[in-house]
């Protein structure tokens, strides 16, 4: 189920029109970017950790199950490209159970206005133990663009910031 | 022809939309058949239409408008807001989910329903109510909501009902 939303009555005021335009215009000049804040770091190196299980989740239903599987592939590839483990698998879609180390992460939520944005929290765990290891809040934005921003720029940005909170030694 | 825009035009507009950007006023109108939430209400803010309950198992009323050979369905989603914050992000897009379908049941005689689940506190929860007439649905119940900042309003249409649940 869906709610939508519609914008009328803009052109009832052609100067208050050109003004937003001209807000906008001087305002809306983001780029893509992403932040993170560590909530907890690894009290010891990651180095022993060669095996890594990715899982990718949403609680947002407007992240859609495409977005989590774009995502999902994006961490996979650069993960693998980063050369930091020897075996880098995506979990829900294999029978491994190898994994030493497991990736989780949550998009707790997202919004798809013209800057297109999610906000995730990541995990990573000891697969043996179940142990937390590291905790920390990602959060990325695409561009802004006159028809709007890309979330697959979205989805890059994030994906990168994680890789590089996953590859930590 | 030339169109002259003096100074104090440009500056009351510009006035005027910032005073409907502080105070925005809304407008509810309900759909399907008249059916809307007696309880738990909804408050005339698109920002902050969730009002906070205070059980985890609330007892979900609506206006009655069934006739004798039909029955209710009702639905509950959870949504991902966590504060008004994040209704405020999500209030610019084109289409929002209603959340995560979480729990339903049909054939209800009344128009009323004790919840028989206990919810998650400090949660935002949409929930909608259709007719049953046999194999039968109506859709789901929904408002639409109009938010006029000064001469710009934005409708938000099939809007669900809502409430968030108490922090325990």
């Amino acid at each position: 189920m869906k709610a939508n939303t519609s914008f009328f009555h803009f052109f009832r005021f052609p100067i208050l029109f050109l003004f937003i335009c001209g807000v906008v215009g001087i305002t809306g000049c983001t780029t893509p970017g992403s932040s993170i804040e560590v909530k907890q770091a690894p009290a010891e190196s990651l180095a022993r950790y060669k095996i890594l299980a990715v899982d990718v989740t949403s609680k947002d239903p407007d992240f859609s199950p495409g977005y989590v599987v774009l995502l999902s592939n994006s961490l996979v590839d650069d993960l693998r490209k980063s050369g930091r483990f020897e075996k880098v698998y995506d979990a829900p879609y294999t029978s491994e159970r190898d994994a030493n180390l497991k990736l989780s992460v949550l998009v707790e939520f997202s919004v798809f206005d013209n800057v297109k944005s999610i906000e995730s929290s990541v995990t990573l765990t000891d697969a043996a133990g179940g142990k937390t290891i590291a905790t920390a809040l990602i959060n990325a934005h695409s561009e802004s663009a006159f028809l709007g921003g890309q979330m697959t720029n979205a989805i890059n940005q994030l994906s990168d910031r994680i890789v590089d909170f996953a590859t930590q030694r | 022809m030339k169109i002259k825009i003096s100074r104090l035009t440009i500056l009351g507009f510009s006035a005027l939309f910032f005073i409907g950007c502080v105070s925005p006023r809304s407008y509810n109108f309900w759909g399907i058949g008249g059916l809307y939430p007696i309880n738990p209400g909804m408050n005339y803010g698109y920002f902050d239409r969730y009002r906070t309950i205070d059980t985890l198992s609330p007892e979900l009323k609506w206006h009655d408008v069934k006739k004798p050979n039909q029955t209710y369905d009702v639905g509950i989603w959870e949504t991902p807001y966590r504060s008004i914050d994040d209704i405020k992000k999500k209030a610019g897009q084109a289409d929002t989910s209603w959340g995560i379908f979480i729990y339903q049941t049909n054939n209800i005689p009344t128009n009323y329903f004790q919840l028989p689940i206990s919810l998650k506190p400090d949660t935002y929860y949409n929930w909608s109510v259709r007719v049953r007439e046999g194999n039968k649905v109506s859709r789901w119940s929904s408002f639409s909501q109009d938010v006029d900042y000064a001469s710009v309003i934005i409708a938000h249409n099939d809007t669900p009902f809502g409430f968030k649940t108490p922090t325990q």
